[in-house]
């Protein structure tokens, strides 16, 4: 029992001083923010790594997507008699839910877990150290333009997966009968508002935020030997999905309210 | 700022604990401006750790390290910073910027502090020379020998001309003759520019060659101190045993 105590008690530790850390981290990393010179140059360098590392991905998940969302709406469309509106269905699930989920999810996976590896890397290396030594703060150096690049590419990810996820309903609308292919587009303009795009847009902002200082705090903190670097990715995925699917419930009530 | 006598390094009462064990306790010692001073003892006794405590890296449970005169001892990050400044530190491993080119390595310190981008260059080449490494800027850190990463590393503790450099096995793993070299380039930087360096090593037979004084370090403790000379007339049988390298004495070896 009192072992059983003891676990349960390391356990609530970790999880608490976890989030402890990522706060304490988030805060530096803003602070750095405004401090590190020639962020612009190092945030560019993240951003076009993190767009080619997720972009193949990111198509191929969110056609095929698109695709499987449109075959499931044409075996219902065909009864319904709803067959013009297969298109904006499948813009509507796309720009609320699937499109920021998926997409977050797909470059925590790539992106995220790539920040943990460089990191966890640099600090088993002791290049961390060397950093530190030659008087650099590693979380402005190294954590502020990830997170800058997180901020900006995550969202820019997230509206071109939601086009090709539209794009990948249309491929299957031309194959589907029960899809009329050419009111496809035409009735997305009128009824998809303004702000569903925008709203799973700012939710993705904040998923951006969750997959930068996860994958660098486990980078960051990873303990001095090889095979902790492996660990340190595997757990910047776990924690980086489990984060962004909660947060996606509590961003969803906020931004589209009843 | 503290003037030119004083002592560059003052290191007293340091102890310092890691995952509860006690690998530093109370250790004092002081290095003077353009002194080489050798910091001996068996794998694991502390010795890098006692590096990466006079560079800040590793906060230590009690004692004092005065850098040119600054306690750096709970010393906020921004300001160890500006300490840093003055000194470089070689890494056992190199520790070279897997991302950036042998140039860039050179350069990061130079880029720090805010020198214009020719005479960034002239110092990288200049630095690179001196190691030996010419024209191998191009290089990325992974085409490069465990040697020859080491050296670089040198370059780039050495490049923006620090006050006093922290060595870490600066000669382990290089060949004999490259090893000389190493040993020859602290002597000339003490001698020419009045550099001071803390080396630590195993390789007592060079250290001594060199060094103008040396402490051995022993289950945590400072066994002895002084110079090389002193150090071999000494009589206890742990420091006997280190210098000779025996197998038979006080310091046990678990064999298989």
């Amino acid at each position: 029992m009192l072992a059983f105590t003891n676990a349960l008690g390391e356990r609530l530790l970790t999880f608490f001083s976890f989030f402890g850390e990522v706060y304490l981290l988030l805060v530096q990393t803003l602070a750095g923010l405004f401090r590190q010179k020639g962020i612009r140059r190092l945030t560019a360098n993240q951003m076009a790594q993190l767009g080619i590392e997720s972009l193949p991905i990111v198509a191929v998940t969110m056609i095929f997507s698109g695709m499987v969302l449109a075959y499931h709406a044409s075996q219902q469309a065909g009864k319904l008699g709803i067959g013009t509106l297969v298109g904006w269905l499948v813009a509507e699930t796309m720009c609320r839910e699937l499109g920021p989920v998926l997409v977050s999810v797909v470059v925590a996976a790539r992106g995220g877990s790539a920040m943990a590896a460089e990191l966890g890397t640099m600090q088993v290396t002791e290049q961390i150290d060397a950093l530190r030594a030659m008087a650099t703060d590693p979380v402005e150096y190294l954590v502020a333009p990830r997170f800058l690049a997180c901020l900006i590419m995550v969202p820019i990810l997230v509206l071109i997966g939601d086009t090709l996820g539209v794009v990948g309903g249309y491929l299957m609308a031309l194959t589907a009968p029960a899809i009329n292919d050419v009111a496809y587009f035409s009735e997305i303009p009128p009824r998809l508002a303004e702000w569903t795009v925008a709203g799973g847009v700012v939710k993705s902002v904040f998923f951006g935020i969750i997959i930068a200082l996860v994958g660098c705090h486990q980078g960051l903190f990873c303990r001095r030997a090889s095979e902790e670097v492996g660990r340190a990715v595997t757990r910047s995925v776990v924690y980086c999905i489990m984060l962004i699917y909660a947060a996606n419930l509590l961003l969803t009530a906020i931004v589209y309210p009843n | 700022m503290a003037g030119e006598s004083s002592p560059i390094l003052e290191v007293s009462g340091l102890t310092c604990t890691m995952g509860g064990k006690v690998v530093l306790e109370d250790i004092s010692f002081c290095v003077s401006r353009g002194e080489i001073f050798g910091v001996m003892g068996v794998s694991g006794v502390g010795k890098s750790t006692l590096l990466r405590n006079i560079m800040g890296l590793v906060r230590p449970d009690a004692g004092e390290i005065r850098v040119g005169g600054t306690n750096v001892v709970g010393l906020p990050e921004k300001q160890l910073n500006a300490v840093r400044a003055r000194m470089g530190m070689c890494f056992q491993y190199a520790a070279l910027f897997d991302s950036m080119s042998v140039y860039d390595n050179v350069a990061f310190g130079l880029r720090r502090l805010g020198l214009a981008e020719a005479e960034i260059a002239q110092r990288v080449d200049h630095y690179l020379d001196i190691v030996g490494l010419s024209g191998t800027g191009h290089l990325m850190p992974s085409d490069l020998s465990g040697g020859m990463r080491k050296r670089v590393g040198i370059a780039r503790a050495l490049a923006p001309e620090p006050e006093l450099v922290l060595y870490d096995e600066p000669t382990s793993g290089l060949d004999p003759i490259l090893a000389a070299t190493i040993d020859a380039l602290i002597v000339k930087l003490r001698d020419q520019f009045g550099v001071a360096s803390v080396v630590v090593t195993h390789d007592v037979d060079h250290l001594f060659g060199y060094a103008d004084r040396a402490m051995m370090l022993h289950e945590g403790k400072a066994l002895a101190c002084g110079p090389p000379e002193e150090l071999r007339r000494s009589e206890d049988p742990v420091l006997r045993q280190f210098i000779t390298g025996s197998v038979e004495g006080p310091i046990q070896v678990d064999t298989l």
